[in-house]
Parts: structure tokens; C-alpha cells; sequence
């Protein structure tokens, strides 16, 4: 009860700073409705369902910068009828309510005064909205065709399918009604017949992906969805799409099935020879048993965990390094009264020195940060953010507080008092926590699947992060795969992973990029000026299939992306990064793509992970 | 004696904007669920529909009351739109969570971030 009469006291009396910007919808159209944020250069910042119950939801972020473009539609009717789309600032908002069957809706701006910045066009023709799937039998498929279908063979749209199995079918209508529609595939190279999938009722064309696969077509031939969850003994939550796509073999024999089913030649045999094992009660294992027991793993060896913590003794002995404490002591003990020019100077070069190495602890920490939970990481990530930002303000500053001689300038004074003991407050706390010592060894090791010598973490690994990224989704407990479900919920969690990510990506700049290289825009004095952060190629790639789109387009950041980059753009306060991220299992941490290629489908789990892309303002 | 006090406390300061969580908020629920920031802006934004009683948008000092008009008005004009109260979300999290710092709150909290006193 204490704490309650405590907590009752807090003042609130800040307000946000000008920077800041805060854009929100209000729901009066008595339906569901969805929203969705762009940046002015059509990026995706934000998609959003809001029930009619929630009059309000509201979206903070750095808008007074520039206009974004806000589209609200009804969900239960959100393609081909018109949509609003409102070019609006922050601290504006847009209220809808429903005409008829239309929706309709008013921009106001914080003084109440409506604004008449909307247009009504559907989605389908002010926007190219394509169906993104893939499609996998046994492996990727290589050609074929897909087509977008209803139960009645009517035609909503087709494609090729690419060599990675990725299709995307471009979408001139679709039906009015809430009919079910299906994806099919048909033209596989040796194999007769056709894989299919529905398309489930909540699909989000602009973001979502459709796996089609034997799952899949299972499933639409049966029915019964979760009788073939049971039969190929997948937990209830899980995607089918998503499921058999990236399944290592050893866990469901799909390459075993598509071999059988090219021998005999009839795709269709197998399946319907699947259907009546699972309406007999069989399982998966039992129908393929000698199949399964013939096919190969196809699975790296399992990553080995070590027992000790090698990289936490590292970074201890880091922040223990004698020139550490040296250049501590000699810029921190200056008194107010010997702030000279030329004790200026040397705590500039000390600072220097200090960031230098404080910068690689941080990166590490960051680094570390992604296999604990938010509760955990957060303190430290504060402390690294506002350490990271005060050292950008003091290095940035620094040209104004003392001239081309060194000397002071008149009425400017510098801070680094307090940025010292920052530093010094963080490495006690780095040294004092010998738990959090010991989760960067561990984190680090199982990230890299190495024991890691020296202190020095082989950021070069490709792999890495694709563990990181694995590891951290799938440590979260009550996730043991990734499914649709999963994405759901995940929203929530990457809006504030996002920004641990961009972050680490900022560190790992600052920390590990090689300065000379000339990719590398970044110096560590000034980059809070950078506008890109970019990490050589054989740096970690991390998910994103964004840029299906820029391809050919030309752009710096179609480019990096090409090249298997990824890219922090200050600016847009966006994380750009390639390769589809995330394994389906929780033991087994491989790359979704095996090939090693940079994957531009978007999947699911891409489609999910683009919003972890966006940084939050601060 | 003292307990009685302290809920009288506790009345007094939670009340004092005539301000309760939503219906659907963890904090009113009383259970040990926490919300992050993200959540919070939710809970905040269901907050000021609860009070806007003529959904026009803005909370007057009648609604809302004065205090938390004042803290956020930041037009002048003496009414909170949503944006204007919606700003006050990061520093209203912050300021409850200052001292752990471990990102999330949860009842009582949730309650304190809510209030405006």
C-alpha cells in the first residue's frame, strides 16, 4: 500500500521535446479498422489493427521532420474498397468514421482545425500490391507457376516462381467478398500435379508471405488443418506455411516425401496416400519411417556450448587494462581550476582513448545484449545509450567549446566531468556483476557457436547473427517455434528489440569498422552526424526482404542490400539489413537460407521482422 | 490505525485526478502483468477516452482536471488534445520507472503512470 501512496506522488510536469511527434487515430467508424505509416519515402514505418473498442491509438515517432502518409481502411474490407490516405505531420490525428459502407476521414491538427489532406483510392490501385509466398518441395522449388484462385478456378492474379521459390503475384482485383482463396503451384519440374494453400482470412497482402508447401496442400485437400498438424506432429500453434519451409529434415522428411513423390511421378498419389494415413490415426514418422530413416541430415553439426565464459574474463580484464584506468585518472582528477586549454587538449586525448576502449566494451554488451530478456538488458542498454549519445554531444560540441588554439570559448564549458563518471560508474558496474559477466561469455559463445579466445568476438561470422537472432526469439519462454502466432505477439517485443538492434549495429560500426574502409561513413568522433553506418560485407548479414522492390532501382540502399550489407540510416532512423533471419526450431540454429545466398523472398518471419527494422525515436 | 491511514493516503493520491486505469488495463486488474512502453501507450491512450466524455478529442480541465491540464497543455488553450497528452507518455513511463530501469511497469506502477497529479 506504501508503494501505492509512494507512487501516487510522482510529478509529471515534462513535456516532450520538439523533436518529437506523436501521430494518432481515432476509431468512430464502429469497425475494426487498419492503419498503416509511411515515411515520405513510402517505407512501411508502422501497420496497425485497432478494434473498434479502441477509440484511440497513437504512434510516437520523429514526424515534425516530414510529412508521413497515413492509410486507415476498414479491415474487413481494406483492398478493394477506397482507403483514406492522409498526408499528416505529427501532432496531428485523424479520426475515421464510417459512410455507408465507406470509410471516411478528417485530419485535425493539435489546434482542432481539420485539414483536408485526404484521398480515397483502394489499395489495390494506389498501391502494387503483390502476394509474396514461397514455395518449397522437399527444397525450394525451381519454377512452376503460381496463381492466385478461388474455390471456383476464377483467377485473381499469376506469376512465375523464382529460383528460390519465391513468387510474387501482382494483384489487379480481388473479390468483393469474403470467399476463401487459394494459392496454387503447378508446373514443377518433375513433379505432376500441384502444391496448393489458403490464404488465410487476416492476411495482410502488403506485409504478409504464404508459404506453400506439402503442409500446406495437405491441408487444403483435407480440410482438416489441424488433423494434418497432428499427422505431421506440429503443435497446434504452428504456421504450416512457415513450418515445412525451413524444417530440417531430420524433423519432418519433406525431401524424402518429394523424392517419392517424383519417382512415382504423382504428387497427388502421395498426398492422398498421406490423407489416409492421418484419418487412420498414423503420424508422419510412420507413414515415412523407411524414408525417413534413408534421407540425410542435412544439418550442420549441433553448436557447441561451452562451460566457460571466456569473452566475460576478457571484457573484465578490458575494462581492467592499466591504460584504461590511466587515461581515466589522468582526464578525471583535472580540478575546475586547472581546466586549461592545455588540460583541455589532454582530456580531449583522453577522452579520446577512453571512448576508444569503452566503445568496445559497449559493443560487446551489445553484442551480448541479444540473448537476455528486455528486463535484464535494459539498464544496461540505458546506461550504453546514454553514454553512446553523451560522447556523441561532447566529441560534436567540442569544435565549439574551444577554438582552433585550444582555448575555451567564452560562456562554453565542457561536461566531461560527468562523462567520466559515467564511465567510470559503468565499468565498476561491468566489473562489480558477476552475473553479468557471465551471460556475455555464454551469450557471446553460444551466439558464435565458438570458444571464443582473447576477448575477441569473430563479429565476421555470418552465422552470428542469424543465432543472435534465433536464440534471443526463441529463449523467449513461451515461444518454442516460430509461427503465426508468434508474429502476432512479436510486434510488441521488436519495438523495443528494434532499437537494441539498430543499436548494437551502431556499436559494432563504432566499435569494430575499420575506419580507413571506404564504406565505412562513420567516424567515431561524429556519429551522431553519420547518416549511414554500414558494415563491410562479410559482416553479419541480418533479415530483411524490403528491398524485393529496389532491386534494379539503383539505390544506396538496393546496392548494400544486394551486396549482403546492412545499413543504419540515421536519417530515416532505419536499420537496413538482407537475409531472412531465424530458424523454425528452438535446438537447431541454422540459416534459413542453406545455400548461403542472400535470399530477397520476403518470408513471414521477413515480413515480421521488417518492423524490427525501424528504430523508435528516442 | 495506520493502515487506514495509509489507504486514505493512497485514496487521496490516486483520485486526485478523478483518474482509474482502463477497464482492460493490467493495472486496474491488479495482477503482477507487466506492460512496456509500447503497452503503455495504449493504456494511456484508452485513459484519455475514457475521460474525453465528449470525444471531441481534448480533455478539459472538467474532465480531466486542472493539474493534468496544466501538465501537458501545451497550446495554452487550456484543454490536452490526444496528442498533446499522448506526449506526456515517454517522460510518465520514465519517471515511474527511473528507479529500476528495467523497462516495463506493473501495478502499482501502471497506476502512478497514469495518474497526472
Amino acid at each position: 500500500m506504501k508503494s501505492i501512496f509512494f507512487a501516487g506522488l510522482v510529478l509529471f510536469t515534462q513535456v516532450a521535446s520538439a523533436s518529437d511527434g506523436v501521430v494518432c487515430i481515432a476509431n468512430d467508424a464502429g469497425n475494426d479498422v487498419r492503419w498503416t505509416i509511411r515515411d515520405s519515402q513510402g517505407e512501411l514505418l508502422r501497420t496497425r489493427d485497432q478494434r473498434s473498442e479502441n477509440r484511440w491509438r497513437c504512434q510516437r515517432g520523429d514526424f515534425p521532420k516530414a510529412a508521413v502518409t497515413v492509410r486507415v481502411s476498414l479491415k474487413k474490407d481494406q483492398y478493394s474498397a477506397p482507403s483514406c490516405y492522409a498526408q499528416i505531420f505529427g501532432n496531428e490525428w485523424v479520426v475515421t468514421t464510417q459512410k455507408g459502407s465507406q470509410i471516411q476521414c478528417e485530419v485535425r491538427n493539435e489546434s482542432g482545425v481539420q485539414t483536408s489532406r485526404v484521398e480515397y483510392k483502394s489499395i489495390l490501385k494506389a498501391e502494387r500490391i503483390r502476394l509474396f509466398g514461397e514455395a518449397s518441395f522437399g527444397q525450394a522449388i525451381n519454377g512452376g507457376n503460381a496463381r492466385l484462385v478461388d474455390r471456383d478456378g476464377t483467377v485473381f492474379g499469376s506469376a512465375p516462381v523464382g529460383s528460390d521459390g519465391v513468387f510474387a503475384i501482382p494483384l489487379q482485383s480481388l473479390p468483393e467478398d469474403e470467399r476463401p482463396l487459394f494459392v496454387e503451384i503447378d508446373g514443377i519440374k518433375e513433379v505432376p500435379g500441384k502444391l496448393t494453400a489458403s490464404v488465410p482470412q487476416d492476411f495482410d497482402y502488403s506485409i504478409d508471405n504464404l508459404g506453400v508447401n506439402l503442409a500446406t496442400t495437405l491441408a487444403v485437400k483435407s480440410g482438416d488443418e489441424d488433423a494434418v498438424k497432428q499427422y505431421l506432429e506440429l503443435k497446434s500453434f504452428q504456421d504450416l506455411g512457415i513450418a515445412l519451409t525451413h524444417a530440417p529434415q531430420t524433423l519432418f522428411p519433406s525431401e524424402a516425401i518429394a523424392a517419392k513423390a517424383r519417382k512415382e511421378r504423382s504428387l497427388d498419389g502421395v498426398i492422398d496416400n498421406m490423407i489416409r494415413d492421418m484419418r487412420d490415426g498414423q503420424v508422419v514418422s510412420q507413414s515415412f519411417a523407411a524414408v525417413a530413416t534413408a534421407a540425410a541430415p542435412r544439418l550442420k553439426a549441433a553448436v557447441p556450448v561451452p562451460s566457460e565464459h571466456e569473452i566475460g574474463d576478457a571484457l573484465v580484464k578490458l575494462v581492467d587494462n592499466p591504460a584504461f584506468t590511466a587515461a581515466l585518472t589522468a582526464a578525471g582528477w583535472k580540478s575546475e581550476s586547472q581546466r586549461t586549454a592545455e588540460s583541455l587538449e589532454e582530456i580531449k586525448r583522453q577522452l579520446t582513448v577512453i571512448t576508444s576502449m569503452l566503445h568496445q566494451v559497449l559493443a560487446e554488451q551489445a553484442y551480448a545484449a541479444y540473448n537476455v530478456s528486455m528486463g535484464e538488458l535494459n539498464p544496461i542498454m540505458v546506461r550504453i545509450d546514454q553514454s553512446l549519445d553523451r560522447y556523441g554531444i561532447l566529441m560534436n560540441r567540442w569544435p565549439n567549446i574551444v577554438d582552433a588554439n585550444g582555448n575555451v570559448r567564452p560562456g562554453k564549458q565542457s561536461d566531461h566531468k560527468n562523462q567520466l563518471n559515467d564511465i567510470a560508474d559503468l565499468r565498476k558496474r561491468i566489473k562489480d556483476d558477476t552475473g553479468f559477466r557471465s551471460f556475455i561469455g555464454d551469450s557471446l559463445s553460444r551466439m558464435t557457436g565458438k570458444n571464443l579466445e582473447g576477448g575477441t568476438t569473430q563479429i565476421g561470422d555470418n552465422d552470428a547473427m542469424q543465432r543472435i537472432y534465433a536464440i534471443y526469439l526463441l529463449n523467449q519462454p513461451e515461444y518454442r517455434a516460430i509461427d503465426k502466432r508468434f508474429y502476432q505477439e512479436l510486434d510488441r517485443h521488436l519495438l523495443r528489440f528494434k532499437a537494441y538492434q539498430a543499436k548494437t549495429v551502431l556499436l559494432f560500426a563504432l566499435a569494430y569498422a575499420d575506419p580507413k574502409a571506404s564504406m565505412v561513413e562513420v567516424q567515431r568522433a561524429d556519429y551522431t552526424k553519420a547518416s549511414f553506418l554500414m558494415m563491410n560485407v562479410y559482416y553479419p548479414k541480418t533479415a530483411e526482404g524490403e528491398f524485393f522492390s529496389m532491386l534494379g532501382g539503383g539505390s544506396m540502399l538496393g546496392e548494400a542490400v544486394r551486396a549482403g550489407r546492412f545499413i543504419y540510416d540515421r536519417d530515416g532512423a532505419t536499420l537496413w539489413s538482407s537475409v531472412p533471419l531465424v530458424t523454425t526450431r528452438r535446438t537447431r540454429f541454422e540459416p534459413v537460407s542453406t545455400s548461403g545466398s542472400v535470399r530477397l523472398a520476403r518470408t513471414r518471419r521477413s515480413a515480421s521482422m521488417r518492423s524490427a527494422t525501424l528504430l523508435p525515436v528516442a | 490505525m495506520k493502515n487506514s491511514l495509509l489507504i486514505l493516503f493512497s485514496a487521496v493520491a490516486i483520485t486526485a485526478c478523478a483518474h482509474k486505469p482502463a477497464a482492460n488495463n493490467p493495472a486496474e486488474a491488479g495482477s503482477r502483468a507487466t506492460i512496456d512502453e509500447v503497452q503503455f501507450d495504449d493504456a494511456l491512450a484508452d485513459h484519455f477516452a475514457k475521460f474525453d466524455r465528449d470525444d471531441d478529442g481534448y480533455l478539459a480541465a472538467d474532465e480531466a482536471g486542472k493539474k493534468c491540464i496544466q501538465g501537458a497543455d501545451r497550446s495554452r488553450d487550456g484543454k490536452v488534445s490526444i496528442v498533446e497528452f499522448m506526449a506526456t507518455s515517454p517522460q510518465r513511463f520514465k519517471a515511474v520507472d527511473s528507479k529500476k530501469r528495467d523497462g516495463v511497469l506493473q501495478g502499482t506502477e501502471i497506476q502512478a503512470a497514469l495518474q497526472c497529479n
